[in-house]
């Protein structure tokens, strides 16, 4: 496999696997309020009208004759929007700025929500939570499919799913040992080379802006990473400053 | 998560506006993807092999601003 199929393959798996978990804990929370047999009955409702996206959409690409350049720009500009939003936001978490998830915060919150709810509006929590989760991993499909096969990016989303049921089931609690913010971040530096890589490259001709070819994925994602640190250190530097000059 | 938690009704509008945002962020996002994205395009046609450098650095700016 080269770098970019690599790449693809690990940032469709991991971000898949920070959307499944926000969904094991709506299903869960559900769960404990109308009962497993109907909340997993809503969970896969959600998953079988992802898994149609998912098939629909692999089917229609495969039928699309577009010159490779403008598809290549046109998923680049897509994860360019979608990266520099996860960017920007676990920047935000790690300077302190936007308070960092918390999956047992959240279960909480979810459980106390549903105890004034009945059982029709529960099923439609968890039916809804698990297809907006599933929505980001279907984007996530569709553009980072690009780099191995839509297949295989179909199976790592799948194999992410898998394993966070596994552990989800295995411990019956909200999964709040994931280190979300670093896996966000991370994904988030592989997305915004893969857009960086592939919008420009589609739009003003790859090999004349990368002349190191599939290589510059790495230096892309490590000077991302890199920054984004930084940027995260001097906000919360500046924060700390502004508050103890106020104190 | 709060997306689907802070809607046990809701209607279909407000619905497609947060999955749009969902999926391109908002104004600001989508401006600053724009704004890196011509100004390197413009770099590529006088330096081609500097435009990604400066695609790079204009989107680490851009998140620099949105996330200080």
């Amino acid at each position: 496999m080269s770098v970019a199929q690599w790449g693809g393959a690990s940032a469709i798996f991991l971000a898949s696997a920070v959307e499944w978990v926000e969904a094991f804990t709506i299903v869960l929370a559900v769960a404990l309020t109308i009962g497993w047999r109907r909340a997993t009955g809503a969970a896969a409702a959600g998953l079988a009208v992802v898994a149609l996206l998912i098939v629909l959409t692999g089917a229609g690409l495969e039928a699309a004759q577009a010159d490779i350049a403008r598809i290549r720009a046109a998923i680049g500009i897509f994860l360019l929007l979608f990266g520099l939003r996860w960017y920007v936001k676990a920047i935000r978490r790690y300077s302190g700025r936007t308070a960092l998830h918390d999956e047992a915060r959240e279960f909480a919150e979810t459980c106390e929500q549903l105890e004034r709810a009945e059982g029709r509006a529960a099923w439609v929590v968890a039916f809804k939570g698990v297809l907006l989760e599933g929505l980001e991993v279907w984007l996530l499909v569709v553009a980072l499919g690009h780099t191995l096969s839509y297949a295989a990016a179909a199976g790592s989303a799948a194999a992410s799913l898998a394993a966070v049921i596994v552990a989800g089931l295995a411990l019956r609690t909200p999964l709040t040992r994931v280190p979300e913010n670093t896996l966000k971040y991370l994904v988030a530096c592989a997305i915004l080379s893969f857009g960086s890589f592939w919008g420009l490259g589609g739009l003003a001709g790859e090999q004349a802006v990368w002349p190191l070819g599939d290589v510059t994925l790495l230096l892309l994602f490590a000077a991302y990473a890199v920054a984004g640190r930084i940027i995260a250190w001097r906000s919360r530097a500046a924060g700390s400053a502004a508050a103890g000059a106020q104190a | 998560m709060a997306l689907a938690c802070g809607r046990l009704g809701g209607g279909g509008g407000a619905g497609v506006s947060k999955l749009l945002q969902l999926i391109f962020g908002d104004l600001r996002n989508v401006t600053s993807v724009a704004v890196a994205l011509l100004a390197a395009y413009g770099v590529s046609r006088l330096v081609p092999g500097a435009a990604g450098a400066a695609l790079a650095l204009l989107l680490i700016g851009a998140a620099a601003l949105q996330a200080i």
